[in-house]
């Protein structure tokens, strides 16, 4: 008796849903297209990653590839390497996520107090513009720059007295470059969901502040800010997701033997294993390493997320 | 790594297809040097820049036609480098062409996994010039032959050639330099001469580009095989360096000397300088002394040297003398059959076979060299008393933009990976670098082995180079620029080994001993 309520309990659910999906059937229409995308490009090719534990050969095919169990991972963790690899990409990735992230708040909060919108909406683009030049083409800016015989910075330096200084070969500066370049490219762009999210502050916050008496400043930092900080929160878990995402690109443009001490990071490190060999690249090493920083990161996002929920509301699952 | 993974199941998906290649129409075999019959239709795979380069070549419709051959020339990726990044999931995906240019060890193993062809038939019944050529040329014999007794691919034999130093000859005359240095305290004489005659903070007398050691051979600490067998430094066919070597921490602390003095270019040193930086450098006055590509010379004389300067003049230099006061010997900048422009034929394509070996069996043969290496009489040479004359000059059709169809036979650069003919190479040249190739080659030029590894080994020595060689380069680069003192060499050894320096040295022995 008891089971067939809960069938017929079921079959009703089920039925309902149907119906719902039925009436929104244009809606879920338009879904398809998203989800075939996600299930092609995203989710199927995990499964490649079972080459991770496998010594994968191209040539045999997952199928028919060794399996050696943790063997590449293994490798990696007892490599002299490691700990150096581990440093670089973690220092780089905080150093990135300590500048990166907040400027674009700041920039936000200075360019919302703009009242002539004119001027509003030429500072945005302005500032816009970086994001779509390429990393090739700004690190080539960044080189000409601070060349030491031709560059602006050097030329400057000298006609004051000073020694010209090897920017782009002294370690001590790679990280303070890379993420300087990064603020320069990023910020603007990060900047409009945090505008996008000050738009819908409720006017009358602010009214009920100027009858108070409150200063721009107390406006701000008491209405603004804390009205878009679930935005910021949610934002934040996103960028602990990427904190071991380095931008390769940048690295391999910029990184020369000099700075190998600073720049040789996880990924550049997967990029000489898997790639950059004359034949039979480890793909599977590569994998491994990758898998990893992986399961690094969905961790870190799994603990913002907790803390998240712990000291805020906001939270993104 | 998403994108990593794609491409692994995609090219999964991809051997599950039909096997679209075999299907294609198929060629039946023109005699070698033939012109008639059905015409031979084959695929290419190479370098981008190689196919661009042969397409402007006026030969090569010469050689379409008396093979009676049509060849699609696939664009396997820009560069060298580009070109073998992508070479491993070319060569697994279902439309590999009918012939590739892969390297000796993928020719090796995927060719005894039955990816590639095994000629040693083919060339038995069709390639009576190549079969020639193989009995000719024992190490050859020896290189071609994978371990299960088959013939998988066909390199390219590299003529002889070695970096060269050359200077500017006005700027020594104006620093009262009256002769060429011979020794490594007499060059280092002369780079201060250089800087004191140009005290400008931006000249340095010692620039180039790309890796900046230089003169291994006369501090005697090249990477080499001795003769008892025994291999010193990681081997790169002698362009490398013994870090062991007492000659190699003695170079070390002469380029700490030299930029100490600023006698040599910084941005060199650290590894920002490019190419463009480089040749600005020597075309402006900004560096007198160079040791790069033999070619190099003519082509700052020819690309705005005298232009800028009516005074501009480059020359060679010998090579500075050893130690012991010997004249050295510099490692030719190949072996003298490549490892990595390896002909092979697709399995998928055996219905093609027969004719791509024959095709191939041309371009060994005389009739095919001749044309080749000298072009069309009456043409591009003419025989005067059984000795081939060249017609045309270098310094006219070597110059003339991309795309305009030229006469000519560098046979340095790849096209379909022949014998070469060294007499010919050099003979082609300008005349400045006439003026010195063959003699300075033939005094001074060595030609290292190369090596073969098996897969295991392979794998296990790019994985420890990744490691070390970073390692390496940062270091070097600290001793020379005083961030780290000499005092330290011993130790550096140590960390060096610890990551995997000495088991790269191992490997590398462990090939040579079991190709001996």
């Amino acid at each position: 008796m008891q089971t067939a309520l809960r069938s017929e309990t079921a079959g009703g659910r089920g039925r309902r849903l149907w119906n719902g999906m039925w009436r929104s059937r244009l809606l879920y229409l338009i879904l398809i297209p998203g989800l075939v995308h996600m299930l092609v490009f995203k989710l199927l090719p995990l499964f490649g990653l079972v080459i991770a534990f496998q010594d994968y050969s191209l040539i045999k095919g997952i199928g028919a590839s060794k399996w050696v169990g943790f063997a590449n991972f293994e490798k990696f963790l007892s490599d002299p390497y490691f700990w150096k690899l581990l440093k670089n990409t973690a220092l780089l990735a905080f150093f990135n996520l300590l500048f990166v992230f907040p400027i674009p708040i700041l920039f936000a909060l200075m360019v919302n107090e703009v009242r002539i919108k004119s001027v509003q909406r030429f500072v945005q683009t302005v500032t816009f513009f970086p994001y779509f030049i390429s990393s090739a083409v700004a690190v080539s800016i960044l080189y000409t720059f601070l060349s030491p015989q031709s560059g602006l910075v050097n030329m400057a330096l000298q006609s004051m007295g000073g020694e010209p200084v090897f920017f782009m070969s002294e370690p001590g500066w790679f990280r303070p470059l890379y993420v300087a370049l990064n603020v320069w490219q990023l910020f603007g762009y990060s900047s409009i969901i945090y505008l996008a999210a000050m738009t819908n502050i409720d006017p009358h916050l602010y009214e009920a502040a100027d009858m108070d008496g409150a200063s721009r400043f107390r406006k701000m930092f008491h209405i603004t800010l804390p009205s878009i900080l679930n935005t910021i929160v949610i934002m934040f878990i996103l960028a602990i997701g990427q904190i071991m995402t380095v931008d390769l690109d940048k690295i391999l443009l910029m990184y020369n033997p000099s700075l190998y001490d600073t720049a040789d990071v996880i990924q550049s490190y997967v990029y000489r294993q898997a790639f950059a060999t004359r034949g039979f690249p480890n793909y599977s090493y590569g994998a491994a390493v990758g898998l990893m920083q992986s399961i690094v990161a969905f961790i870190l996002v799994l603990s913002a997320n907790k803390a998240s929920k712990k000291f805020s509301d906001s939270q993104i699952f | 790594m998403v994108v990593l993974a794609a491409m692994l199941i995609l090219s999964a998906c991809n051997k599950s297809g039909s096997d679209e290649s075999s299907a294609s129409p198929s060629a039946s075999a023109s005699g070698s040097g033939g012109g008639s019959g059905e015409k031979v239709q084959f695929s290419y795979l190479l370098a981008g820049k190689y196919i661009n380069w042969l397409k402007d070549l006026k030969w090569y419709p010469e050689l379409l036609k008396n093979t009676n051959a049509d060849i699609e020339l696939v664009n396997g990726g820009e560069d060298d480098d580009q070109y073998y990044k992508s070479l491993e999931t070319k060569l697994m995906s279902n439309d590999l062409p009918d012939s590739a240019i892969v390297t000796l060890s993928q020719a090796e193993v995927y060719g005894s996994q039955g990816l590639f062809l095994n000629l040693k038939d083919l060339i038995e019944k069709n390639a009576p010039n190549i079969k020639k050529f193989i009995d000719a040329n024992p190490d050859y014999k020896k290189m071609i032959t994978a371990s299960d007794g088959n013939i998988y691919g066909l390199p390219q034999q590299y003529p002889v050639i070695t970096p060269v130093p050359f200077y500017r000859a006005d700027f020594f005359e104006r620093a009262g330099i009256a002769s060429n240095p011979t020794t490594i305290q007499e060059f280092t004489d002369v780079l201060k001469k250089l800087k004191a005659a140009y005290p400008a903070a931006d000249f340095y007398p010692f620039t180039g580009r790309d890796g900046y050691i230089k003169f291994t051979e006369s501090f005697q600490a090249k990477d080499f095989i001795d003769d008892s067998g025994k291999v010193h430094g990681i081997y790169n066919n002698g362009l490398g360096y013994d870090l062991k070597a007492p000659g190699f921490k003695q170079l070390v602390e002469w380029y700490n000397t030299l930029f100490t003095e600023k006698l040599i270019d910084p941005e060199w040193i650290y590894g920002t300088q490019t190419e463009e930086t480089w040749q600005t450098k020597m075309l402006t006055g900004k560096g007198a002394i160079s040791y790069d590509f033999f070619t190099r010379p003519s082509w700052f004389m020819n690309n705005g040297g005298p232009k800028n300067d009516p005074k501009y003049s480059i020359k060679v230099m010998d090579a500075l003398k050893d130690q012991q006061g010997n004249a050295p010997k510099v490692s030719a900048y190949q072996p003298r059959f490549r490892n990595d422009r390896v002909f092979v034929i697709n399995a998928a394509s055996e219905k093609k076979a027969e004719a791509i070996i024959k095709f191939m069996d041309y371009v060994f043969s005389d009739e095919g060299r001749t044309l080749m290496d000298y072009g069309v009489e009456g043409q591009s040479y003419k025989n005067e008393g059984g000795e081939k004359e060249y017609l045309v000059k270098f310094e006219e059709e070597g110059n003339k933009p991309l795309g305009t169809p030229v006469w000519n036979f560098l046979q340095d650069r790849l096209t379909f990976p022949a014998p070469s003919n060294d007499e010919a190479y050099y003979q082609w040249m300008d005349d400045l670098t006439k003026s010195f190739a063959k003699d300075f080659f033939t005094k001074y030029a060595e030609v290292m082995p190369a090596l073969k590894y098996s897969t295991d080994q392979l794998k296990e020595r790019s994985g420890l180079v990744a490691n070390v060689q970073p390692m390496i380069d940062s270091n070097l680069v600290k001793f020379i620029t005083g961030k780290r003192p000499i005092s330290e060499w011993d130790a550096f050894l140590k960390e060096a080994d610890a990551q995997g320096y000495s088991k790269i040295v191992d490997i590398d022995q462990a090939a040579y001993d079991a190709n001996k």
